[in-house]
């Protein structure tokens, strides 16, 4: 393992966005950083329940964020 | 200390006088002694058998309402002078409607004397629990129905997202889960354009209540409602071995029969799949156990209990494996088993609900005549009806963690400005987590500055379906903003009239502009951030 680890935290991201009419509109809700993908996954609260055309176009992702001032 | 804890099975009421036994059993109440529970039990069996009237109204055929065969059953009402039905035109006894004509006339002793012969239909029994006891917090999945009205939750349980050892755990990630689950909701109304409806819980508390008569709660605003939940759930295996960071959950899957497109009274949807196999799923958690194969030993069993009483044709229709309706190899495996499959009309060969019911039908007539290999041959075809599933699930507190504090950490985000075709190709963008805010805006302007040398403010120009107004842009009146583009050389005074930028006069101008002329576009555009800085609470080691 490198002397300098990787330092990140990891986000909790709700996408609101939906495709339509050939683009893409809506936007994303941060919602919460946390130490570790674990902790974060653990948080999200079941996916989104698919909508009468499909699968949701709202759904959550873990995002990793670089934390350069040293991370946990 | 065992605990003796009085179950319902999990009845559901399909019409005015008319109930059907799901999978499953519901938890009521727990005592410390047996005899307590199994009072209790004896009460509410009581109150039941008292709104039910008989128990002919408890399923279509004589397999669901006893373990005798038919002959026996005749026998045994004969003991107490009780005439059974004469057979219809097709040989098939007709025992509700006989019943509904004649158990007014049947004594006290009589009637209990059928109760006991219909050996399948109880209501509540009692059992001791001795294994250790979790608890899962599970998200109530509420949808909008294919009618546009206000939304509806699952009939019962919800999807698990969570698996706590320790109670006021549970309740804290339900309790951090509620508001994502119902900004979520909102948000999703919202895309729809269905933010009018409200959540209206009718649906679940009168199937919560199969003996009763309720009034539900009105509908309510999307943040007013329970989104996540804690319930109890007890380990299927040894106890003495700890669960890991994930276990894995015998979930019973949730059945509707108010879907208005495919089913009806009597007659279930599964919740789980409504439009599609890969979706998240809803359920009610049953037992949790450390190793899959233990898991599936479960599932396994509960599935071949409740086969042997239930008529697949109720839960669904044998699919091909496009998702289409079968029609035509159903009638073939009826056959293939020595049975003379129910004739469909020309007129509802394509219709999915009538259908079933014929199917169904069917079933309550044949059952009682099928062997063993028959009654596994068709439900082997009817393979689309799964009451069980094994899911994976996250166990909260499944190791040690360190204690986190809380604390606002700023996180450099660049903006929508900047085009990169969708969420789907680029979609979060992060330059970085700072916990000084001054640095974060450092990095921000930096980014922000190196960002405008090539970028167009514009990206919606490209579009050419969003709304392009100047003052999005910038608070510059326009008047002035070309007063200044002339003094600059941006644009001539020719130009000037009626002039406002786009993506493409940028994308033209740009490679002859020199840094000072940008920089006085770019003065204009003070409403365009390239970057922003996005507080938001961290969880980090204390």
């Amino acid at each position: 393992m490198s002397k300098t680890a990787k330092k990140s935290v990891f986000v909790l991201v709700r996408s609101d966005w939906q495709y339509h009419d050939d683009f893409w509109s809506g936007d994303y809700a941060f919602l919460r950083g946390y130490a570790t993908r674990a902790e974060a996954e653990a948080a999200i609260p079941g996916q989104p329940v698919d909508r009468a055309f499909g699968r949701a176009e709202q759904g959550y992702m873990v995002v990793e964020v670089p934390f350069p001032e040293g991370g946990p | 200390m065992p605990t003796f804890v009085l179950e319902r099975y999990n009845w559901r009421r399909v019409g005015p006088a008319a109930w059907l036994r799901l999978p499953g059993e519901v938890a009521l109440a727990a005592f410390d002694t047996a005899d307590a529970a199994h009072t209790r039990a004896a009460e509410l069996e009581a109150e039941a058998r008292a709104v039910v009237g008989h128990p002919f109204r408890c399923g279509g055929s004589l397999r669901e309402l006893t373990t005798l065969p038919g002959f026996a059953f005749q026998d045994w009402l004969s003991d107490v002078g009780i005439d059974p039905p004469d057979p219809d035109p097709d040989g098939s006894l007709p025992w509700l409607a006989w019943a509904d004509l004649y158990s007014g006339e049947w004594s006290k002793s009589q009637l209990e004397h059928v109760w006991e012969g219909a050996n399948r239909v109880r209501f509540h029994r009692v059992r001791e629990r001795t294994a250790a006891q979790l608890h899962a917090v599970v998200r109530v999945r509420w949808s909008p129905p294919m009618n546009d009205s206000n939304y509806e939750p699952d009939t019962e349980g919800g999807m698990p997202c969570g698996l706590w050892h320790d109670r006021a755990a549970a309740e804290r990630d339900r309790d951090r889960k509620q508001p994502f689950a119902a900004d979520e909701v909102a948000g999703g109304m919202e895309m729809a354009g269905e933010s009018r409806f409200h959540l209206d819980p009718r649906r679940r508390v009168v199937a919560a209540e199969p003996f009763a008569e309720v009034v539900p709660p009105p509908p309510a605003d999307v943040r007013a409602v329970t989104h996540c939940e804690v319930v109890e759930i007890e380990r299927g295996d040894d106890a003495t071995q700890p669960l890991g960071v994930r276990a894995f959950v015998v979930v019973r899957v949730g059945w509707d029969d108010e879907d208005d497109s495919d089913c009806g009274p009597g007659h279930f949807e599964n919740e789980s799949y409504e439009y599609d196999r890969d979706a998240p799923k809803g359920g009610v958690v049953v037992r949790v156990f450390r190793l899959e194969v233990d898991a599936e030993r479960l599932r396994a069993e509960l599935e071949a209990e409740y086969r042997g009483i239930a008529n697949p044709f109720r839960f669904d229709l044998p699919r091909t494996p496009d998702g289409m309706d079968d029609n035509d190899h159903t009638g073939a495996v009826i056959a293939g088993a020595g049975f003379t499959p129910p004739t469909i009309p020309v007129a509802l060969r394509y219709d999915y609900f009538p259908r079933r019911r014929l199917y169904a039908a069917w079933w309550d007539r044949s059952a009682d005549c099928l062997t063993a290999g028959q009654h596994a041959a068709i439900w082997e075809w009817v393979a689309a009806a799964r009451f069980h599933e094994v899911r994976e699930v996250p166990v909260g507190d499944g190791q040690e963690l360190s204690p986190r504090r809380v604390r606002t950490l700023y996180y450099v985000r660049a903006t929508n400005w900047i085009p990169d075709g969708g969420p789907n190709v680029n979609p979060h963008r992060f330059l970085g987590a700072f916990a000084d805010r001054d640095r974060a805006e450092d990095v921000r302007a930096d980014a922000d500055r190196r960002a405008r040398t090539n970028q167009t403010p514009m990206p919606w120009d490209r579009s050419g379906s969003e709304p392009n107004a100047w003052e999005e842009f910038s608070s510059w009146a326009k008047p002035d903003m070309r007063r200044h583009f002339v003094e600059h050389g941006l644009i001539t005074e020719a130009e000037a009239d009626n002039f406002v930028p786009n993506a493409y006069w940028w994308d033209d101008l740009r490679p002859h502009l020199r840094p000072a002329q940008a920089a006085a576009f770019w003065e204009v555009l003070d409403r365009v951030r390239l970057y922003e800085i996005l507080p938001l609470e961290t969880e980090v080691p204390s």
